[in-house]
């Protein structure tokens, strides 16, 4: 399979995320999230996850730093197994929009419309929802249009089959 | 003697517009289904069925007082539902696969779709065609006074050779040098003729029926049929019908750089073979820079890099080695693809090298694991990139005996390097291919993530470690040296048992489950 590649979102998400790090109160903290960008920057994705794994570093700056790990990885799925994995535990603007982002990547339907709806309740993230409902209506509908082709194509064939098994009954019976 | 003769051979004639419809109708399906053995079972499940009623809708028409007359209109309703086949196809497959749908998406939809598709499409032409066997057999025992049973021997056995035919000449002349619009009406026309004919013979109240029918048939010359879209951006720069598929060569510009990708059977949003403008690596998302791995791990730094491409395409493997091995190290490459098409679209639009050309022997027509058997020993390496119908690994690619003769062929040392659709590394169908490839390799293998894709890359090696993990040397180029350490990416599989082999493979059921898989995880 030659599936095309999913785009690498860019620059504008490490600039988000760094100002997630900012504010971060914590030192040890904030060094530990500076060290994780700057080896997921240079590629060695390895470390990154390592420099956050330490016991002093919150759960949000963790999540949000091996998200961008993986993400910046190319490892879409994990990356969104990992925004979906914190935000179970605690809500978050970013994570739930990297969610959505990752979720319209990966074609993810359901999950796209889920975390859309939880970032519109979100505060402060009125402009990412609306920004985020165009693609998510536009996979939505996708799906919706799949889905409603495969119902489609199920009643034609039960009709088709009723049909044929009629017509080979009354005819196999012959003249009377 | 010339009517029975002139009957037998409409006989086989319609026998061979039988198999026309079954045949080129799953190539008609292709550009939004795939021809995958789903889709052909669809097909001729369709077909025998439309046949069955066929059969005994023949049976009851043969009753009437003029069985020829019947005959007649008979074959004039085949010629129109085979007509129309092109036209309608487009939007018949739109009503059950829309636009827009991608590929892992819609590979859960093939079965139900090209189901109902071919029973809208296919399943009026071939009941039709079912109902000349027994009308034939009625003309022809009424015209000799043969019993029952010589009679249907004759037409059964004009029938089945005229099938014959048929089979052989829709896949190795019609479709390759008609294409499908043509063989589809030079089929339909064929039909319409014997109707008319045989209406001519019936009586002249007929023939105003049977020219009416010709109209129908004649008017679908100046229809355009519908094809498959080409997304936007593309601009596609030819298309053509090979033996085995539907092939096509578009191309976008990116950055001021032109691309192209060769796709095959396309509805859906993957390609066979891409080709950047300028050589060298891909970049992000595209496995094809991966083939080139094993070099960089290997120990030799010059002389010829011995390679077979089992899959080879449009040569973009070649392109990508040519210029990314590491010192002095020369390609020389064996490929082999079994589509001609392909390597003549490969050849005209994406560089790939001319027959004769010094270090690459292109085996076009050839079957990989065959050709490999018979091409010798001490290549360095071997790169699998075989694919059927978009997603398929075709079957006896993947077994313990292939992946031995794939060892065979390897120095000590020499590397396989094979790319598997495949969602992670627990991927059902990466699994199983893993650990038939370590039974055969009796050592460990490497599977490691492409990033940005749905593509995972199977690494073995014959007679020596293979340096990945902790085992891996710094100053790899494309940051290979951070990814081959990075856990999440990778996966070491050693096993002593393989799932898969010449007698039992279950390839198609472990990639039905890699998408239920991916499905249920989203859920």
């Amino acid at each position: 399979m030659r599936a095309r590649a999913s785009r690498r979102v860019g620059a504008a998400m490490l600039v988000a995320l760094a100002g997630g790090a900012a504010s971060s109160h914590a030192s040890t903290r904030q060094d530990a999230f500076a060290r994780s960008l700057e080896h997921t920057a240079a590629g060695d994705y390895a470390a990154a996850l390592e420099s956050v794994s330490a016991e002093g570093v919150g759960a949000l700056p963790r999540a949000r730093a091996r998200l961008w790990a993986f993400h910046h990885a190319g490892l879409l799925d994990e990356a969104l197994a990992e925004a979906e994995a914190a935000l179970a535990l605690e809500e978050d603007a970013w994570l739930r929009e990297r969610a959505v982002e990752l979720s319209v990547a990966l074609h993810d339907a359901p999950a796209a419309r889920r975390h859309l709806t939880a970032l519109e309740s979100a505060e402060d993230a009125e402009r990412a929802s609306v920004a985020w409902a165009g693609p998510v209506g536009e996979l939505v509908e996708r799906d919706e249009a799949a889905r409603r082709g495969e119902r489609r194509a199920r009643w034609v064939v039960g009709i088709g089959a009723l049909l044929c098994g009629v017509a080979l009954a009354a005819l196999a019976r012959g003249r009377r | 003697m010339r009517r029975d003769g002139a009957l037998l051979a409409l006989v086989a004639l319609a026998g061979a517009g039988t198999m026309v419809v079954e045949l080129a109708a799953v190539r008609l399906l292709a550009p939004w289904f795939g021809a995958s053995a789903a889709v052909w079972t669809n097909v001729i499940g369709v077909v025998l069925l439309a046949l069955a009623v066929g059969y005994l809708l023949g049976a009851r028409l043969s009753a009437a007082a003029d069985p020829l007359r019947r005959l007649g209109f008979v074959l004039l309703a085949a010629a129109c539902a085979t007509a129309w086949l092109p036209f309608v196809a487009a939007p018949t497959a739109a009503l059950f696969l829309p636009d827009g749908t991608t590929l892992d998406r819609a590979a859960t939809q093939v079965r139900w779709g090209s189901l109902a598709t071919s029973i809208l499409l296919f399943l009026p032409a071939a009941l039709a065609l079912g109902a000349v066997g027994p009308l034939a057999v009625e003309v022809d025992q009424r015209r000799r006074a043969r019993n029952a049973g010589d009679a249907g021997g004759r037409v059964l056995a004009a029938s089945t050779i005229g099938s014959l035919v048929g089979t052989f000449g829709t896949t190795h002349v019609l479709v390759p040098e008609l294409g499908l619009r043509w063989c589809f009406l030079l089929a339909a026309g064929v039909l319409a003729a014997l109707g008319i004919a045989t209406l001519w013979r019936a009586g002249a109240a007929a023939r105003g029926v049977g020219g009416a029918a010709l109209l129908v048939v004649a008017s679908t010359l100046l229809v355009r049929p519908a094809e498959a879209r080409v997304a936007d951006g593309l601009t596609l720069l030819e298309a053509r019908q090979s033996p085995y598929q539907s092939v096509r060569v578009v191309e976008r510009v990116v950055d001021g750089e032109r691309w192209r990708e060769l796709q095959v059977n396309e509805g859906f949003d993957s390609f066979q073979s891409v080709w950047r403008e300028t050589p060298g690596f891909l970049g992000p998302g595209y496995y094809y820079d991966w083939f080139v791995l094993p070099a960089w791990l290997d120990e030799r730094r010059d002389g010829a890099w011995r390679t077979c491409v089992v899959g080879l395409g449009a040569g973009t493997a070649w392109r990508v080695m040519e210029s990314t091995l590491p010192g002095a190290l020369a390609l020389d490459g064996l490929g082999v693809e079994i589509d001609p098409e392909v390597v003549a679209l490969g050849r005209e639009y994406m560089d790939l090298a001319a027959a004769g050309a010094p270090g690459r022997r292109v085996l076009s027509g050839a079957d990989g694991r065959a050709c490999l058997a018979a091409a010798g020993g001490g290549f360095d390496q071997v790169v699998l990139d075989a694919y059927a119908n978009q997603v398929e690994i075709p079957a006896h690619l993947s077994t313990v005996e292939f992946f031995r003769v794939v060892r065979d062929a390897l120095r000590p040392g020499g590397w396989l390097t094979a790319n598997v659709g495949a969602f992670d590394g627990e991927d059902p169908v990466a699994d199983a291919l893993a650990r038939t490839a370590s039974a055969a390799f009796e050592g460990p293998v490497w599977l490691v993530r492409v990033p940005f894709s749905r593509n995972v890359m199977l690494y073995a090696r014959r007679d020596a470690p293979i340096p990945m993990g902790d085992a891996v040397p710094d100053g790899l180029p494309h940051g290979w040296s951070d990814w081959l350490r990075f856990a999440p990416a990778l996966r070491r599989v050693e096993s002593a048992v393989a799932p898969l082999t010449d007698d039992r493979n279950p390839i198609d059921v472990l990639q039905r489950r890699s998408l239920e898989r991916a499905e249920e995880r989203r859920r």
